[in-house]
């Protein structure tokens, strides 16, 4: 049996979880302007999959994020290999997570988080890195080399992954001048130097409300 | 013994878990975990932070101090010119409760007889906490990065 359709009208995420919920043996088939993907089911589960260059769990991720084209259900159909391990709703929420993630990502721009943070009461400098410690907003002041902050932050990280932990709220470094904070937001790392008159729990609130009402 | 004995304080505030001083060649000079806390993890914790005050040594900046947020508590850490101090709490502890409690007892702890006698007592080894085979990859590409 042969089943056509457009994911427009049925979204892939709920063909595979049709095929998996009824056990079925089938090859699915997508064909879009990005290229054909294949999915192949048994017992319960995906199997395999292949889109070009992909294949395993990282191909169902590209086919997930396709919005349109073609799908066609073959049933019966055998899979040439077993390249999925994980149960079919970790791979299918992972991807959808990650899909969802990506696209809050490119409706947010790092370049209005030091205008928005700059004029609050307390903050001398506010300035945006990536992980690889590259500037993507704000200015370095002379005495901060980005890379040896970003440096601080990885190993701040690994310290708190010790605990059994991967909920890294923010770190503060102090000198006798001021604080520097680090704060993760969206893939950036937020660097907030501050005054010593601040209090440090409220400090911390305001910039999590002004980072929050970026969207 | 130096912890009861110079942060008693520090150890009646209720959410305290550890408290560890070590020596600058990361060998512990004392440490003082309430009865839940898993003594293992400071072994691994204090390295790390002997690296990161390494390297901010070479910054323009003099941070000598650092505490981190998570979910479940707060590590507060502090360098000294010969030791590092440690604290781990719960996360309604109030760090400048700690800081004010610090810059009274740690002076008086560093200055103390007691204190310079441990230290003398065994020979300080030299560590290189930079040294490649400490790092991980990324943290050697930082590192790098920091140098060009």
């Amino acid at each position: 049996m042969v089943l056509v359709g457009n994911l427009k009208d049925l979204r892939l995420a709920n063909i595979i979880q049709l095929n998996c919920m009824e056990r079925n043996i089938a090859k699915v088939t997508v064909s879009s302007h990005e290229g054909t993907g294949f999915l192949y089911f048994a017992e319960g589960q995906i199997v395999h999959a292949e889109f070009s260059p992909y294949i395993g769990e990282k191909a169902v991720y590209e086919m997930l994020s396709l919005h349109d084209g073609q799908f066609k259900v073959e049933a019966g159909v055998q899979a040439p290999a077993h390249t999925i391990k994980r149960p079919w709703n970790s791979v299918v929420l992972d991807s959808l997570r990650e899909l969802d993630e990506k696209t809050q990502q490119s409706a947010y721009s790092p370049k209005k988080i030091s205008a928005t943070l700059s004029t609050q009461k307390g903050i001398k400098n506010v300035f945006v890195l990536n992980y690889e410690g590259d500037l993507i907003d704000g200015n370095l002041t002379e005495n901060i080399n980005p890379h040896l902050f970003t440096f601080i932050w990885y190993k701040l990280k690994k310290v708190s992954t010790l605990f059994y932990t991967d909920n890294f709220s923010y770190a503060y470094l102090k000198d006798y001048w001021g604080y520097l904070f680090i704060i993760e937001f969206r893939a950036s790392l937020v660097f907030v130097e501050a005054d010593l008159n601040i209090i440090v729990d409220n400090f911390v609130k305001m910039i999590e409300k002004n980072l929050k009402s970026l969207g | 013994m130096i912890i009861s004995e110079f942060l008693k304080d520090l150890t009646r505030i209720e959410g305290i878990q550890a408290i560890a001083i070590y020596r600058s060649d990361n060998s512990p000079l004392d440490i003082w975990t309430d009865s839940k806390f898993n003594k293992q993890i400071l072994e691994q914790v204090s390295v790390h932070y002997f690296q990161i005050f390494s390297v901010l040594e070479s910054s323009l900046r003099d941070f000598h101090e650092t505490v981190i947020t998570y979910g479940k508590g707060k590590i507060f850490s502090r360098v000294f010119p010969d030791s590092l101090l440690i604290i781990i709490t719960h996360p309604n502890v109030e760090i400048s409760l700690i800081r004010f409690i610090i810059n009274v007892k740690m002076t008086e702890l560093l200055n103390s007889r007691q204190f310079q006698k441990i230290l003398k007592k065994v020979p300080k080894k030299k560590m290189q906490f930079l040294d490649n085979k400490y790092l991980d990859e990324q943290e050697i590409k930082y590192l790098k990065s920091v140098k060009t």
